[in-house]
């Protein structure tokens, strides 16, 4: 390296960089001399920006176009693809911004974002999974909204795989798991908030590059709604919250690349650290002034840190910015002026705050002990400048600073190749069947995660996420909240993800998760509303990539549209990829969906002997994508599309059958077919069913009870009410069988076919996690 | 005195998490609750914030991670209330006034030495403690306890002696542990002074093991009281059975029995208490 590019500034701790005169391998040295992450056009961009200005930048400079125009910050490459499809969308949002707002009633909103911490997650699970809870929560709680549930969509390798099959430098699956969700106990459980709803996906695919996507869900009042940008001139800028040190320095170029063997201890360092009991006062704080209407503007600093967060805060609210980083409370002692600026030290907030609410605001913090400080003022003018002993060391101009360049990348669509199918009479006989898929992995229970999670704190959680009797619970497809005490208006939250139709078409992926999300919510009586999202890729800038993201993004935004879904807010992770290959594209969707009387929520238990088991939606028998050809390796991927009419018509009856008192237990049809389904509510209503196929019609036996065809449900219905039933759903009721007995039973043509007690199902099923987990 | 007199102190420190569903079940039993900070009482605060215990006729302490606990779960608050409240605290409950610890508030108040009791009077020093679930982890679950009190304590006067209550459990310790060897002299003890309130039972009624006691608990103890009476430390939280509609089979059974959940008697058998003692 040409050590020469580097100067004295005069100014403590910072250095002048001669950019000028700098050529194409010296820029390349020193971007990666300065782990800019920049590309060659881009250094050549800034270098220009600095001629044109006729000075030199300083080090800290460039480190804040560094992080503003990595990946992560600034969308570059998912922007204009997002921008066409996606922000149309948002038009039903209350207020748009760190997270979406929704109107909930006359004078409420919720919001709901959600976000990836897939990198950190993979390199240290259990402070990477605990710190994306921490960064989400403030998102929600800085548009003035209280953070009230959060979701978990996590996506991990094969529990199985041998320790001698593990690539270099990755981390066993266990090991992640259990940190994982160690992390989202620790840290949601201890801030008070509630973990309603997640999903857990298991493949070979993800070996190298888990993914740990968190949503949250806020509660609040419209007229409390408080924006992210500096818009008055004046302001004094607090920073509140945790103090500020050296970890996490570079996460967001970190994140924007793909791991490699290396990164597990190189990069331990851009793992951020996370104080849960820092963040509860803060939280309480937070919503303290919220309420006194004391905080003009705030945001949370995460991705960038105070750099990436005055920067975009000047830019949405149009003024200028003058920060004094000496006023900066530290953590550590001989931290250099662009450490601090860029630092991603958790649990802080920078707010905007008038001159004559200033003193109240630091008591109020102090009260709660947080610390907080002025670092610096609002100004006219369109400039980031930052003091230092005296002297100015940035002063870039704001949108050249913020808005990085856009790629259009290029996109390579996938040839799918069709593979001969194993058929379906080489595999298990029925009985072998059933038994294999219940207990495989990403059919059996979850409950050895779901009771780690405090999911009702707050007193909200009307349904829970398990669901039936005392003892005996089983999955229910949504969670239920009643954010208000004198109201029976209500919340209903899932997730979803189809990443294995997702490999195969990554369109019809992404409309299968749209469709799973919409059933999940009416299965338990709400209106499907909002729908918030990660986007997890490998690296873009290869074209097949490319191409999967930007038709799963067309996917969502088509389906999300039919379905008069608002996409307020949402997340793209790029540059997952590792040592054992790319990760599948996944689409994590996590939906709100609005109850109009939580009194008249459905759960997924059978409630009692002698009802009529009906299914609702269309009879497919292939099996493509499904549990059934993934286990038995079938290669069969010709599934059945969703059709969004369809979904739409009935989503709409079922809310109406619903809402007429007529279903008494509800269960989407999803992993492993209507079999898996039926049996979840027998476990949890610890009530047998008898299953008769022969009405839905012609195939094998096999292919109709395991088919993951979508837009199906499994209602319970009283004899009494079945008339009323079919006259609402048509064609599209299939009266199944009866509930009753201790046993699974399945007839086809006046002939048993199988019969098994739940109790035996139901331990194949419930034991799968704790076999591989134990009491880790 | 009347119900809406009743002034109910819930008391917080950071990472108290659970202080607003108890206070909201309080209120909604027509009492006036207030969320205190441990500062206003200890006076570290603006002077229009400061609080005293006399001003209140019953404490809960709620449920939550005081002080993130990093050490034995409830050992920072209880340090800090000892420090700093100490004897006061004690003459409150003396003077007949009734705590409540839920959770993480039944860690304090065993970290403080008040519970369990044995008919003797507490000394500030731990007797027992709140070990990690049989487990080995945070857990969050339905259980069903039974009511063993034979009327000791002020907080079940409403229930039906043997009566089953669905309070469902959140935590990581809670598992009653006494002192190596002495464990039958204190249930006995226990049983003797009556001070034994809640023991976890499965659907039956009957006395089992993980999960239907949660944590492992000797005995399967879930909440006890102390040589008053006025006390009450149990691990589940009454405060989340407040409304049928948070029970967590409620649509099993219907709302037709009307909205009030189990939790809801512990409450108002407190407020009945103190109605007719002030």
């Amino acid at each position: 390296m040409n050590g020469t590019l580097f100067e004295e500034s005069g100014i403590q701790g910072v250095m002048r960089v001669r950019l000028s005169g700098a050529g194409e391998r010296e820029l390349a040295s020193l971007n990666d001399q300065m782990r800019l992450g920049m590309s060659s056009e881009e250094m050549k961009r800034v270098q220009s920006y600095f001629r044109g200005l006729g000075r030199e930048p300083t080090d800290i400079e460039l480190h804040s176009i560094a992080q503003a125009w990595s990946e992560h910050c600034s969308y570059k490459t998912s922007k204009p693809v997002l921008r066409r499809f996606v922000f149309p969308l948002a038009k039903r949002a209350y207020a748009v911004g760190d997270a979406g707002v929704m109107e909930f009633d006359d004078s409420h909103v919720y919001s709901l974002k959600m976000e990836s911490h897939n990198h950190p997650s993979a390199i240290e699970p259990y402070g990477g999974a605990g710190t994306g809870i921490g960064g989400i929560v403030r998102d929600i709680l800085c548009m003035g909204t209280k953070p009230v549930a959060l979701a978990d969509p996590l996506f991990f390798g094969d529990l199985d795989t041998a320790l001698s099959e593990l690539p270099p430098g990755d981390k066993h699956p266990k090991y992640l798991l259990a940190g994982v969700v160690g992390g989202i106990r620790d840290y949601g459980n201890r801030i008070g908030v509630p973990t309603v709803a997640g999903g857990v996906w298991f493949d070979d695919r993800y070996l190298s590059n888990c993914l740990v996507n968190a949503a949250c869900i806020g509660f609040g009042r419209k007229d409390k709604i408080v924006g992210n940008g500096f818009r008055h001139k004046g302001n004094a800028i607090v920073i509140a919250g945790g103090l500020t040190g050296r970890d996490g320095i570079h996460g967001v170029n970190f994140a924007s690349q793909i791991l490699t063997a290396g990164s597990h201890e190189s990069d331990r360092g851009a793992v951020q650290l996370g104080d849960p009991i820092t963040k509860e006062p803060l939280i309480n704080a937070v919503l303290q002034l919220v309420e006194e209407g004391a905080i003009d503007s705030m945001k949370d600093l995460g991705g960038g840190g105070l750099s990436a967060v005055v920067g975009e805060m000047a830019l949405s609210g149009g003024h200028a910015a003058v920060i004094d980083i000496d006023k900066m409370p530290l953590r550590e002692t001989g931290m250099l002026p662009w450490e601090i600026w860029v630092s991603e030290s958790q649990e802080r907030m920078l707010l905007s705050v008038s001159e004559k609410n200033l003193k109240h605001v630091l008591d109020v913090f102090d009260f709660w002990d947080v610390r907080a400080s002025k670092i610096g003022r609002v100004e006219s003018g369109s400039s980031v400048v930052v003091m230092h002993a005296g002297s100015r060391i940035v002063d870039l101009d704001t949108s050249f600073f913020v808005k990085a360049p856009e790629y259009n990348r290029p996109m390579q669509k996938r040839k799918i190749e069709r593979p001969r199918v194993k058929p379906i009479d080489m595999l298990d006989g029925l009985n072998r069947m059933v038994e294999r898929i219940i207990s495989d992995i990403n059919v059996a229970s979850r409950d050895w995660i779901v009771h780690m999670y405090d999911y009702e704190v707050g007193g909200r959680t009307v349904v829970k996420p398990l669901q039936g009797a005392t003892g005996t619970l089983s999955h229910g497809d949504a969670s239920v909240l009643k954010p208000l005490r004198d109201s029976w208006s209500g919340l209903a939250i899932a997730v979803s993800s189809q990443p294995w139709i997702s490999a195969v078409d990554p369109y019809q992926g992404a409309v299968a998760a749209v469709d799973e999300l919409c059933r999940q919510l009416t299965a338990v009586g709400a209106k499907p509303d909002a729908v918030t999202n990660c986007l997890n890729f490998a690296n873009p800038e290869k074209p097949g990539v490319m191409w999967e993201f930007y038709e799963s993004v067309r996917g969502m935004a088509d389906a999300a549209a039919r379905m008069n879904l608002c996409l307020p807010s949402g997340n793209v992770s790029f540059y997952n990829d590792g040592e054992h290959g790319p990760i599948l594209p996944s689409i994590a969707l996590t939906g709100v969906g609005l109850v109009d009387d939580v009194r008249r929520s459905v759960t997924s238990d059978i409630k009692r002997d002698g009802s009529y088991l009906y299914l609702i939606g269309k009879q497919d028998n292939r099996l493509g994508c499904s549990e059934l050809s993934r286990i038995y390796s079938t290669g069969d991927i010709d599934f059945a599309p969703v059709e969004l009419n369809r979904l739409h018509t009935l989503s709409s009856a079922l809310n109406r059958a619903m809402s007429e008192g007529l279903v008494l237990s509800c269960h989407d049809v999803s992993q492993g077919g209507i079999l898996t389904g039926a049996a979840e509510m027998a476990f949890g209503g610890d009530t047998g069913v008898l299953i008769d196929t022969t009405d839905l019609g012609k195939g094998d036996i096999r292919a109709k009870l395991f088919s993951e065809a979508p837009t199906r449900w499994l209602v319970e219905v009283s004899p009494r009410n079945s008339e009323r039933l079919q006259s609402i759903f048509g064609q599209n009721a299939t009266l199944l069988g009866t509930t009753g007995s201790s046993k699974i039973t399945i007839m086809e043509e006046s002939a048993v076919k199988y019969s098994e007690e739940i109790a035996y199902l139901r331990r194949l099923w419930s034991q799968p996690l704790w076999d591989r987990m134990g009491s880790s | 005195m009347k119900l809406p007199e009743i002034r109910v102190a819930v008391l917080r420190i950071e990472g108290t998490n659970m202080a607003e569903e108890a206070a909201a079940a309080a209120g909604a039993s027509g009492a006036a609750a207030e969320l205190i900070h441990l500062k206003q009482l200890e006076g570290r605060c603006p002077p229009g914030l400061r609080r005293s215990l006399g001003d209140y006729h019953m404490v809960i302490l709620p449920g939550g991670f005081s002080a993130g606990d990093y050490v034995r779960a409830g050992a920072i608050f209880a340090s800090r209330i000892k420090s700093s409240l100490g004897q006061e605290f004690l003459r409150f409950i003396d003077d007949g006034h009734p705590v409540l610890g839920i959770c993480n508030g039944f860690q304090v108040l065993v970290e403080l030495g008040i519970l369990p009791a044995g008919g003797e009077k507490g000394e500030l020093l731990p007797k027992a403690a709140l070990t990690t679930n049989i487990s080995t982890r945070y857990e969050c679950r339905p259980a069903l306890l039974k009511n063993v009190n034979k009327g000791h304590c002020v907080f079940t006067r409403r229930i039906r002696p043997g009566g089953i209550l669905a309070v469902p459990t959140a935590h990581a310790e809670g598992k009653m542990t006494f002192p190596p060897g002495k464990t039958d002299e204190w249930f006995a003890r226990l049983e003797e002074m009556d001070e034994l309130v809640f023991r976890y039972v499965d659907r039956s009624g009957a006395y089992a093991g993980y999960p239907w006691n949660p944590n492992g608990s000797v005995y399967n103890i879930a909440g006890i009281t102390d040589e008053t009476g006025f006390v009450l430390g149990m691990m589940p939280h009454p405060e989340r059975t407040y409304w049928r509609y948070l029970h967590s089979d409620w649509t099993r059974a219907g709302l037709e029995g009307g909205m009030e959940g189990d939790g809801r008697q512990l409450f108002d058998s407190a407020f009945d208490y103190i109605v007719s003692k002030f």
